[in-house]
C-alpha cells in the first residue's frame, strides 16, 4: 500500500492512495476490483438487479470471506 | 465479418476475466459503449479516448456496437457529445452496424431510470423512424434497433407488436436486432406471441439476434439476463434462425453478477456458445454481401395511437411512484405491469446505488442490518429523481444524507464522499481530498472485510485527510 502518513498540528493525518492502489489493495477487500466498470450507465437489460440483493445479503463466514446469496 | 452468422457475447464490465478464459468460444464482441465510462456515454466534458475502450480493444475479436444511452423513442435528440461518442467507439471498433432500443427513458418528465416501452401508433412509428434515420446520418453507419421487453397490457387502439415493429422498421429503411428473448418475455406476460411477431416482421431486415435467459418475479417474466438460454427458447430459435436470410450475428446476453450466482463458469459459457453455433450454421443461406438491402422508406398508414410526449410523461411518473396525471388512460393507471416497473425502476436506482459504493452499502449492513441500508436508500429514492449515471445518483444521496442527518450515519456518509471521490478520480484523474473522523487506513479495510468498524472515541479530535490522486486519463480528441 502506498501511502504516507504525517501527523499535522491540529490532529490532522494526511493519507495519500493512488486510485489505482486503492482498487486493488486486497486489505479494501474484493468488493472494489470491479468498481471502475460502474462508472458507466446500466446496460441493456430489463431485468432485476441483482446487486441490489447482493448487498443486502452479503455473508461473512468463518474465514472472514464475503459469500453471496444464489439467484432470486 | 464473415457473411454468414457468427456467434457473439455481450461485454459488459466484470466480465473481462470469464472471456478471457474462453477466447475461442465467441466469434465476436458485442460492446455497449456508454456503460465502460462517463466519456463513451458523452457525459464526462471530455471527449473519449482509446484508454476507455481499453478493455475491449484487449480481445482481438471483430465487436459491434450496441447502444444503450440514446433509445430512439426518446424525447431529446441526443447531444452533439453523446452521439460523437458513440461514433467514436463505432468507428474505434469498425462497428458493421449501431443498435439500439426502441423505447424511451427520457421525456418532458425528465429521466425515467428504465428502458420504457412505446405507445404503439402512428406517432410513435415516425418519431422512432425519424430518430433512427437522424443517428444514421450522423453515424454514416447503418443503425438497427432491438425489440424491446413491454411489462403493460395492450393498450386499447395501440397496434400489434408485430405490426409496429415492422411498421418501424418499414418506415426507418432500417436493420432490425430481433432480441427473441424480449418477445418471449412479452409472450409469457400475454402480449403477442413469437410466432405471429415474427410473422409480421421484413424479416430479410434481421441483421442480429440476441439469446438470454430470466427468471419469474411477482408473476411475470423478467428479462434478467440471469442464465443460459433455455431449451425452449432455443426451439423458438431454432424455428426462426433459419427464415433470417441476412442474419450475422447471435448474440448471448448475459450479466456479470449472474454468472457466479447461477453457479456458472466459463466452460459452461463455453459449452453454451457451442450450441449457438450449431444454431447459427442453420441459418438462411446468406443474402447480398454486406448489408440487406435497401427498399426505401414507406410511408406509415396506420391508425392514430396514444399521444407520445404525454405516455412519457405518463408512464414516467407512475413507474417512479408518483401520483397518475389526471390525462392517464384508466387502462394505464390500472395496469398490473406498473407495479412490476415500479419495482424494476427502484431495484435498478439502488443497484447503480450498491454497485457504485459497495463499501458504503456494506457499511450500513453491518450498522444495522439489511433493514438500514434499504431505509437510507428508500428514502434517498423517495426525495429524488432518477439520474443516469451512477455518480450522479451518489451525489443525490450525498445530498440527502447532508440534508437528514443521522448520528449513527456520520461515517457511513464519509465513506460514502471517499467512494464518490474515488470513482470520480479515476474518471478524470483529478486529485481529491476526503475527511475523515476515524483512521480510515483501518476503517475501508474492515469493511471490505465484512466488519463492523469499531466505536470512535468521542474524545478524539483527529481528522484524518485521505487524498487519492491518479495518473492523468488519456483523451483521445
Amino acid at each position: 500500500m502506498e501511502k504516507s502518513l504525517q501527523s499535522r498540528p491540529g490532529g490532522v493525518v494526511s493519507v495519500t492512495i493512488p486510485a489505482e492502489v486503492a482498487f486493488d489493495l486486497d486489505r479494501f477487500g474484493q468488493v472494489q476490483k470491479d468498481i471502475l466498470g460502474k462508472l458507466g450507465c446500466m446496460a441493456c437489460c430489463s431485468g432485476f438487479d441483482i446487486r441490489w440483493d447482493f448487498a443486502r445479503q452479503f455473508v461473512v463466514d468463518s474465514e472472514l470471506n464475503i459469500r453471496q446469496p444464489g439467484l432470486p | 465479418m464473415r457473411s454468414r452468422a457468427q456467434v457473439g457475447i455481450v461485454y459488459a464490465p466484470g466480465m473481462a476475466t470469464i472471456l478471457a478464459a474462453i477466447p475461442d468460444a465467441f466469434d465476436v464482441l458485442e460492446i455497449e459503449p456508454q456503460t465502460l465510462s462517463p466519456a463513451l456515454a458523452g457525459r464526462s466534458g471530455r471527449a473519449p479516448g482509446a484508454g476507455d475502450l481499453a478493455e475491449v480493444l484487449a480481445f482481438p475479436h471483430p465487436k459491434v456496437v450496441h447502444s444503450v444511452g440514446m433509445p430512439f423513442g426518446n424525447r431529446a435528440r441526443p447531444t452533439p457529445a453523446e452521439v460523437g461518442a458513440l461514433r467514436f467507439a463505432a468507428d474505434a471498433v469498425d462497428s458493421p452496424w449501431v443498435s439500439d432500443h426502441l423505447s424511451f427513458n427520457g421525456g418532458r418528465a425528465g429521466f425515467a431510470g428504465f428502458l420504457l416501452p412505446l405507445p404503439q401508433g402512428r406517432g410513435a412509428v415516425r418519431h422512432a423512424a425519424a430518430r433512427i434515420g437522424w443517428l444514421r446520418d450522423r453515424l454514416g453507419r447503418d443503425v438497427a434497433f432491438e425489440t424491446g421487453v413491454n411489462y403493460l397490457r395492450p393498450q386499447p387502439g395501440e397496434m400489434p407488436d408485430g405490426e409496429f415493429l415492422a411498421a418501424v422498421a418499414e418506415a426507418a429503411d432500417c436493420g432490425i436486432l430481433l432480441d427473441l428473448h424480449n418477445l418471449w418475455t412479452n409472450e409469457r406476460n400475454g402480449r403477442e406471441p413469437v410466432a405471429r411477431v415474427v410473422d409480421r416482421l421484413p424479416l430479410d431486415r434481421v441483421v442480429e439476434v440476441h439469446l438470454a435467459d430470466g427468471h419469474e418475479r411477482a408473476g411475470y417474466w423478467v428479462d434478467a439476463h440471469s442464465g443460459l438460454t433455455s431449451g425452449e427458447l432455443l426451439d423458438i430459435a431454432a424455428t426462426v434462425v433459419p427464415r433470417l436470410p441476412n442474419l450475422r450475428l447471435i448474440t448471448f446476453e448475459m450479466g456479470p453478477d449472474y454468472v457466479p450466482a447461477a453457479g456458472l463458469g466459463p466452460d459452461d459459457l463455453a459449452r453454451h456458445l457451442v450450441d449457438l453455433r450449431a444454431l447459427a450454421a442453420a441459418a438462411a443461406p446468406p443474402g447480398p454481401p454486406g448489408r440487406p438491402a435497401r427498399r426505401g422508406r414507406r410511408e406509415c398508414a396506420h391508425r392514430r395511437g396514444p399521444g407520445l410526449d404525454a405516455w412519457r410523461d405518463e408512464l414516467t411518473l407512475l413507474v417512479n411512484g408518483h401520483p397518475a396525471p389526471a390525462a392517464a388512460t384508466d387502462t394505464l393507471r390500472a395496469d398490473p405491469g406498473l407495479g412490476l416497473y415500479r419495482e424494476l425502476v427502484a431495484v435498478a436506482r439502488s443497484g447503480a446505488l450498491v454497485g457504485a459504493a459497495p463499501l458504503t452499502a456494506r457499511l450500513l449492513v453491518l450498522l444495522g442490518g439489511p433493514g438500514r441500508l434499504e431505509s437510507v436508500v428508500e428514502g434517498f429514492r423517495a426525495h429524488s429523481r432518477p439520474s443516469l449515471l451512477p455518480d450522479d445518483e451518489l451525489r443525490g444521496l450525498d445530498d440527502y444524507l447532508a440534508a437528514h442527518p443521522e448520528p449513527d450515519l456520520g461515517v457511513a456518509h464519509e465513506v460514502l464522499r471517499y467512494e464518490r471521490a474515488l470513482l470520480r478520480t479515476a474518471a478524470d484523474g483529478r486529485p481529491r481530498t476526503v475527511t475523515f473522523t476515524t483512521d480510515p487506513t483501518a476503517l475501508l479495510p474492515a469493511i471490505g472485510a465484512g466488519r463492523a468498524p469499531a466505536p470512535a472515541e468521542d474524545d478524539d479530535p483527529t481528522i484524518y485527510e485521505l487524498t487519492i490522486v491518479s495518473r492523468p486519463v488519456e483523451s483521445g480528441h
